[in-house]
C-alpha cells in the first residue's frame, strides 16, 4: 500500500526515518494520521454517518415535517409488497440493459475510427468528447428545447430529410419518451466509452495487428478474438462505469419526461426522491434506498467478481 | 497506420514502411480510403457538436423567432435580448452565475487540499490502519451519493447546512475526495525517493518537503480539481434537493425554474439562452486542459 515497496529499497528507509524524527519527534503513524484526518473526518461525517443514518431512519415513520417513531420492519414489510417500487427496480434495470451494450458498442466503433493518430484525428475526438463536459441536467434541457414539437430543431431536421413526415411529440407514448432520455445519454457519454475503450485499444501493441493483417485475418475475426480479449481491463472499466451511471439515472427523466406519460419511466432514484421530497416519508425512503443499494453492491460485486476471475486466467 | 500516400509528405516511422510498400497498386484504394475516413469522422464529429451549435445559435434568436413554427435554421435578426433579460423573478442570472461559481471554486480548493494532505500522509507515512482507510475511501465511490441523500438531508437539516451553498460543497466534496486522493497517491508515487532523502539531508520538516514534491504530483492535482470542478459545477439533484430558495439556486437548478415557473408558456429562447451560460464555461474548461481530464479517465480504466 505504501509507495515505498514500489520505489525504494527497505535499506533506503531506516536512515531517513531517523534523520525525521530527530527533527521533531513525532512518530510518522501519528503524522500520516493527521494529514489523512481532514479527509477522513468528511468521510465519516458525510458518507458513513448517513449511510448507517439510513438504516435506522428507515426502520422508523419519518416525516419530513414532525415527530418520528420508530416501527421495526414495517417500512421494509410495504416495500416487499410496493408495485410502485418494483416497477421502478424493474425499469431502472430495463434502462441499464439497454443504454449498457448501445454505449459499448458506440463507443467500441467510434475508438475504432479515431483511434490512430492523424491529421486532425483530435479535433474529432474533441467534438465527440465535448457533450461529456457539460452536466446532465443542462444536456437534458438542451434537447428539451430541440425536441419541442413545434419550435424545436431536432423535429423539423427528422421532417426535412423525410424521417417524419411531422413533427414528433417525444413525451406523448412511452416508447418514445424512453427512445428521446436513450439519444440524449448515448449523444452524452459516447465520447466517455469512445476515450476508455480507445484507451484498451491503443495498448495492443502494433506488430499484433500487423501479424494477423499478413496472416490474413479477417478485421472483424481479428477484433473478436486478439483485440477484445487483450483490452478486457478498458472493457470491464467501460462496462462498470456506464452501467452503474445508468442504474442512478435520475436527471434525464426528471428533466425530459417527468416520469411519465402515466408514470411509465420512473427510475429507482426518481422514486427514492418522490417518496421522500414530494410525499415526505423519509422512513420509508430510507428502506427504499437501502433495497437499491443491497441490489446495486450485488450487480457491482457480481462484476468485479466476474472481472476478476477473468484477470486470473 | 500512417501510410504515405499522395496526400502529405513522408511521415511514416520506418518500421510500418514494409507494409504501405507491400502493393503498388493499393496507393489509389488507400487514397480513396483515406478520404473516406475523413468524410466519415467529419459527419459524426457535426453529428455530435450540432445540437451544441444549434442551441447556440437558438440563444440569438428574437423573440418571435424563438417561437415560430417550425423553427428557422438560422436566425436573420440576432438579438442579444435572451441574455440581457435572462432573470428570474427580478434576480439576475449573475446571481446564480455568483453561485454557481462560488459552489465550484470551493469544492475544487478543498478537495484538492484535503485530497493532497490525504494522499501524501497515506504514501509517505504509513499507520496502522492506513489500509483500512484506503479501502473506507472505496467504498465510498461504490455507494453512490444519490441513495444516501435522504438521510444526508436529515443530517445536514440537523446542523443547519440545508439551503446552504456550503452544505452543497461539502456533500459534493466528500463524494469527490475518494477519486482525487486516488489520483494524487498515484502522482506521489511517480516522486523519486532520493528527493525525499535530499530533504531529510537538509533538515527539510514535514511542510517544506510537502512544498518541494507538491510541483511532480502537479498532473495528478489538476486532474483531481478538474473533475472536482465539472462534479460541482454541473450537479443537480443534490442542489435540486438542499437548496430551498430561489436566491440560492445553482445554474442547473436555475434551469427548472426557468421552465417549471413558465406555466406552460416556455420562452424557449430564454431557455436556450440560461443552458449556453449553463454549458459555456465547462467546455471552455474542457478545451483547455483536456488533456488532464483524459488522464483522469485513464487512471481509472487503470492502465
Amino acid at each position: 500500500m505504501s509507495t515505498g515497496l514500489a520505489t525504494g529499497g527497505a535499506s533506503a528507509r531506516t536512515p531517513l526515518r531517523r534523520a525525521r524524527r530527530r527533527t521533531t519527534g513525532m512518530p510518522d503513524g501519528l503524522r500520516g494520521l493527521l494529514l489523512v484526518s481532514p479527509a477522513l473526518l468528511f468521510i465519516l461525517a458525510v458518507f458513513v454517518l448517513p449511510l448507517v443514518f439510513a438504516v435506522w431512519i428507515s426502520l422508523s415513520d419519518w416525516p419530513l415535517l414532525g415527530a418520528h417513531h420508530f416501527t421495526g420492519l414495517a417500512n421494509y414489510h410495504r416495500l416487499l409488497h410496493d408495485p410502485l417500487v418494483g416497477h421502478a427496480f424493474l425499469f431502472t434495470a430495463e434502462f441499464a440493459v439497454v443504454i449498457t451494450p448501445v454505449l459499448f458498442l458506440v463507443g467500441l466503433g467510434l475508438a475504432t475510427l479515431l483511434q490512430h493518430p492523424r491529421r486532425g484525428v483530435g479535433l474529432f475526438r474533441t467534438a465527440i468528447f465535448a457533450p461529456v463536459a457539460i452536466g446532465f441536467a443542462s444536456a437534458s434541457y438542451l434537447w428539451l428545447a430541440l425536441t419541442d414539437p413545434s419550435t424545436g430543431l431536432f423535429d423539423r431536421l427528422l421532417v426535412d430529410v423525410h424521417l417524419t413526415t411531422q413533427a414528433v411529440n417525444w413525451l406523448d407514448r412511452p416508447l418514445l419518451a424512453k427512445l428521446l432520455v436513450v439519444i440524449v445519454t448515448v449523444w452524452k457519454l459516447a465520447g466517455f466509452s469512445m476515450i476508455t475503450l480507445m484507451n484498451g485499444l491503443q495498448s495492443i501493441p502494433t506488430e499484433i495487428e500487423e501479424a494477423a493483417r499478413v496472416d490474413g485475418t479477417g478485421r472483424l475475426r481479428l477484433l473478436w478474438s486478439i483485440k477484445l480479449p487483450m483490452m478486457r481491463d478498458s472493457i470491464g472499466f467501460t462496462l462498470t462505469f456506464v452501467s452503474i451511471g445508468a442504474f442512478l439515472t435520475f436527471d434525464q427523466f426528471y428533466i425530459l419526461t417527468e416520469g411519465g406519460p402515466t408514470n411509465s419511466t420512473i427510475t429507482a432514484v426518481y422514486r427514492i426522491y418522490n417518496t421522500a421530497f414530494i410525499q415526505g416519508q423519509l422512513g420509508y425512503a430510507s428502506a427504499v434506498s437501502v433495497g437499491f443499494l443491497v441490489l446495486l453492491l450485488l450487480i457491482t460485486g457480481a462484476q468485479l467478481f466476474l472481472l476478476r476471475r477473468r484477470y486470473d486466467q | 497506420m500512417t501510410s504515405d500516400t499522395a496526400a502529405g509528405p513522408a511521415r511514416t516511422a520506418p518500421g510500418s514502411r514494409t507494409v504501405s510498400r507491400r502493393s503498388r497498386p493499393g496507393a489509389y484504394a488507400r487514397t480513396a480510403s483515406r478520404g473516406c475516413w475523413y468524410v466519415v469522422s467529419a459527419m459524426v464529429a457535426v453529428l455530435f457538436l450540432s445540437p451544441l451549435v444549434s442551441v447556440l445559435i437558438g440563444s440569438f434568436k428574437s423573440p418571435r423567432e424563438a417561437s415560430q413554427s417550425p423553427p428557422a435554421y438560422g436566425t436573420i435578426h440576432p438579438s442579444l435580448r435572451n441574455y440581457s433579460s435572462l432573470r428570474i423573478e427580478g434576480t439576475s442570472i449573475v446571481q446564480f452565475i455568483a453561485n454557481s461559481a462560488e459552489v465550484a471554486v470551493a469544492t475544487v480548493v478543498l478537495t484538492v487540499v484535503l485530497a493532497v494532505l490525504a494522499a501524501y500522509g497515506l504514501s509517505r507515512y504509513p499507520f496502522p490502519g492506513s489500509g483500512a482507510v484506503f479501502v473506507l475511501m472505496l467504498s465510498a465511490i461504490m455507494v453512490p451519493f444519490q441513495v444516501l441523500l435522504t438521510p444526508l438531508y436529515v443530517v445536514l437539516n440537523h446542523v443547519g447546512l440545508t439551503n446552504s451553498l456550503v452544505g452543497l460543497t461539502v456533500v459534493i466534496t466528500t463524494f469527490q475526495l475518494p477519486f482525487a486522493t486516488f489520483v494524487v497517491r498515484n502522482s506521489f508515487a511517480g516522486v523519486p525517493r532520493e528527493l525525499y532523502e535530499a530533504a531529510a539531508v537538509d533538515g527539510a520538516g514535514l511542510w517544506s518537503t510537502l512544498r518541494l514534491v507538491l510541483p511532480l504530483a502537479r498532473p495528478g492535482v489538476i486532474t483531481a480539481g478538474l473533475f472536482a470542478f465539472f462534479a460541482a459545477w454541473n450537479e443537480f439533484f443534490t442542489a435540486l434537493i438542499l437548496l430551498g430558495d430561489e436566491s440560492k439556486f445553482t445554474l442547473p437548478v436555475i434551469l427548472t425554474t426557468l421552465v417549471n415557473g413558465a406555466r406552460g408558456s416556455i420562452d424557449w429562447g430564454l431557455l436556450q439562452s440560461g443552458v449556453i451560460v449553463t454549458i459555456l464555461p465547462c467546455l471552455i474548461i474542457f478545451v483547455a486542459l483536456q488533456k488532464h481530464y483524459v488522464r483522469g479517465l485513464t487512471a481509472g480504466s487503470g492502465r
